[in-house]
């Protein structure tokens, strides 16, 4: 039924669209140049008119239609069910009602709960039928009134561009909201965390053995919350992984800006566009099937101990994956540099080598560690390789070719399975991810402020 | 061949007047070109430009927007090797010695001719750390106290010490837009170059600092070879001896710079000079 609301209101802002150009188009016959807005602006005035009023409305409906029907549905059910009872007990009851209503019976009903199913269809109904006829008038009233306010000088474009602009505004802000709900919802879960667990515990704590008993007859550890373990896993693996980037990346942005000719160029800035396009699970397969074998070959013909899921095969891999980020920012930050840089050193002599070295990588550094600390916080957030190809046991080792785990590892090990919204297990996952985005969004607010002061520094 | 003759008699008009007693620039030629011709891509940028350099002396190129006149002088350091696609044919001696040698060392050749451009273009260093570059890549100095004798001498050849003595570690961004094409005409020196090539080095500058400037070039004509592109007439006729005119990437005439602006021979110089194109 909505979806054929949509569809109408789509279909009347087309038609008022025309009517208000048709408006537009006699009014330029009758008055020539002298009319205010083109037909076009009077079409979309109208269409504005017609079409977002009815659309706020519908959302608006749908969004409180179902509130308003739980709450008539209360008030109508005999009063012995609700006496006394809890919400959830009364929720509970509202739920079985629907379920009978939709045909989905796991028992047999009573007869209080099929007369309420039937009132609820019957209502239910009633409201679908009241918000299209609702929507309906209140589009062919704005399109009398929108059509009426036309004239030839009516300023429809000014009134069409403010529109416009509050379109998209809203936008904007959406982006904005969903941001302070996903913050909002990782803080409240800390909280109910760091209640059961002190915070001191879970930032300075050595051990991590999360995986405690959800349901009394589960055979569990104890638990123990102290993250230390895990956030160090992540900084081995992102040390790995930057160890490998940084050096690729910069010296490949140094070969493409400096010493490659446009032939090569074109083939490999594409190439390296692809390597950033390559799904990060693909990445993942990758390092469990080719990169953490090979690693693990050569320990062993080494004669050194090595873990088959090793920190190194998934940092590496995770280096892989972050070198276009450091590569083409580097690239940006040397092309930014002026030409008359390059040329004022070349012509004191200074060979292509000294050039780069002693004036165009200091005039780029800011833009370059711009670059390095956005695909660090890309290293640290990273999820997909590693959940394949690092370990799930958190111990307190930074040697690379043991197992280690990450933050992000944990939060999805945590989440799996069974989950219990007022146990610490599961709220763990919410205190990781909340310092996980405290220290992504850290180091991307200090990479960004480098970066802008760079391109100030060159405007 | 019409082209061969006509500078063939501009080369004889050029020694006529060399020949002339009361010319100024009776000196050792220091730069020598012939026919040298330039292409970008498939466009002919330069057709057969053959002039003498004198010693001492202050050379200008003028001529409109697009005349070739600084792909000229980027011709003279190699500067052109950088541009991709730029082919230079004919041949440039610096001192007899032809710079487009394979043997010769660029590096080398740029250390000896000094370049200063249309905008300043200090590093973003410190002003000593500017002026230290060439001897530092060059490896000229073996001690601090050598450096320390070069920056000081160059940074008072290009009339700045005094203004910046007490802030040689601050940035050399940090100065006002005269003092920052004195301090590159200072890093240009510090590698104690023979010829230093100017294009257009007053053009983002105000009147005073182009006064300062243009005096600047008088003194240093004592020592060095300067040859110096510039857009105003009036710039080349206060601060050089010798003018060429360049039009269309050709070599219209050149001469005596008084003589080029008080008794011009070509119509086109003419015209020019009357401010009747460019």
């Amino acid at each position: 039924m909505f979806g054929y609301l949509l569809l109408a209101i789509l279909a009347f802002s087309i038609v008022a669209y025309f009517v208000g150009q048709a408006t537009g188009k006699k009014f330029v016959a009758v008055n020539g140049a002298a009319i205010h807005s083109l037909p076009m602006y009077h079409g979309a005035y109208v269409a504005i008119w017609v079409g977002i009023p009815a659309l706020i409305l519908s959302i608006l409906w749908i969004a409180l239609q179902g509130s308003v029907i739980d709450g008539l549905l209360t008030s109508s059910l005999p009063s012995a069910l609700t006496e006394g009872a809890s919400s959830a007990q009364i929720n509970l009851i509202l739920s079985e009602i629907k379920n009978v209503a939709a045909g989905r019976e796991f028992s047999v009903p009573t007869d209080e709960i099929r007369a309420a199913a039937d009132s609820y269809l019957r209502w239910q109904d009633i409201a679908r039928w009241a918000m299209v006829v609702a929507a309906i008038s209140i589009m062919l009233l704005a399109m009398f009134f929108a059509r009426t306010r036309l004239a030839p000088r009516f300023r429809a474009r000014n009134g069409v561009e403010q529109i416009v602009g509050w379109m998209m505004i809203t936008c904007a802000v959406i982006a904005v909201f969903v941001t302070i709900g996903i913050i909002g919802s990782l803080v409240f879960e800390s909280l109910e965390f760091f209640k059961m667990v002190p915070v001191h515990e879970f930032l300075f704590g050595l051990r991590w053995e999360p995986q405690i008993a959800i349901r009394a007859d589960q055979v569990a550890g104890n638990g123990a919350f102290g993250a230390v373990p895990v956030f160090l896993g992540t900084l081995v693996i992102s040390f790995i992984a930057m160890l490998v980037a940084v050096p690729i990346g910069i010296f490949t942005a140094i070969y493409l800006v400096e010493y490659a000719d446009d032939r090569l160029r074109n083939i490999v800035k594409p190439v390296l566009e692809i390597l950033a396009g390559v799904p990060t699970v693909v990445y993942g397969f990758f390092a469990v099937l080719t990169v953490a074998p090979a690693v693990r070959n050569a320990g062993n013909l080494l004669g050194i101990a090595t873990s088959p899921n090793s920190a190194l095969a998934a940092g590496a891999v995770m280096g892989i994956m972050i070198i276009p980020f450091i590569s083409s920012l580097s690239d940006d930050a040397l092309v930014a540099v002026p030409r008359s840089m390059r040329d004022g050193s070349m012509a004191m002599g200074a060979t292509r080598a000294e050039t780069m070295t002693k004036v165009l990588l200091p005039a780029a550094l800011p833009g370059i560690m711009g670059g390095v600390l956005l695909a660090l916080s890309r290293a640290i957030g990273e999820t997909m390789i590693v959940v394949m190809a690092a370990g799930l046991i958190a111990t307190l080792n930074i040697n690379p070719l043991d197992s280690v785990t990450t933050v992000t590892v944990q939060i999805v090990s945590l989440l799996i399975g069974d989950t219990s919204f007022d146990n610490p297990k599961t709220l763990a996952a919410f205190a990781l991810g909340l310092v996980l985005f405290l220290v992504t969004l850290a180091l991307n607010v200090i990479a960004l402020n480098i970066v802008r002061r760079f391109r100030e520094q060159y405007e | 061949m019409d082209m061969q003759d006509g500078n063939v008699k501009m080369t004889q008009q050029t020694v006529d007047r060399a020949m002339n007693p009361s010319d100024a620039i009776e000196r050792t030629i220091r730069v020598q070109t012939r026919d040298v011709t330039v292409h970008y891509g498939a466009k002919q940028a330069l057709h057969g430009i053959s002039i003498d350099i004198p010693e001492r002396a202050v050379t200008s190129f003028i001529g409109p927007s697009g005349c070739g006149k600084s792909t000229f002088l980027r011709c003279i350091n190699r500067m052109n090797d950088t541009i991709e696609g730029a082919k230079v044919g004919g041949t440039i001696k610096l001192d007899g010695e032809d710079i487009y040698d394979p043997q010769l060392d660029v590096v080398e050749l740029r250390a000896r001719i000094g370049m200063v451009f249309q905008r300043p273009n200090p590093f973003p260093k410190s002003i000593y750390d500017n002026v230290a570059y060439g001897p530092r890549i060059h490896g000229l100095t073996s001690s601090k106290a050598d450096l320390d004798e070069v920056v000081v001498s160059s940074l008072r050849k290009a009339g700045l010490f005094e203004e910046v003595k007490d802030r040689l570690n601050e940035p050399g961004t940090g100065l006002s837009g005269g003092q920052q094409q004195r301090l590159c005409i200072a890093r240009a020196m510090a590698v104690g170059p023979e010829v230093i090539l100017m294009d257009e080095p007053c053009s983002a500058l105000d009147p005073i600092a182009t006064a300062i400037i243009e005096e600047l070039i008088d003194e240093l004509r004592e020592n060095y070879t300067i040859v110096i592109v510039t857009h105003s007439m009036q710039q080349a006729a206060r601060v050089s001896q010798k003018t060429a005119f360049f039009h269309l990437g050709n070599l219209i005439e050149e001469g005596v710079t008084e003589d080029i602006f008080t008794n011009p021979i070509n119509k086109q110089t003419q015209d020019y000079i009357m401010g009747r194109i460019g």
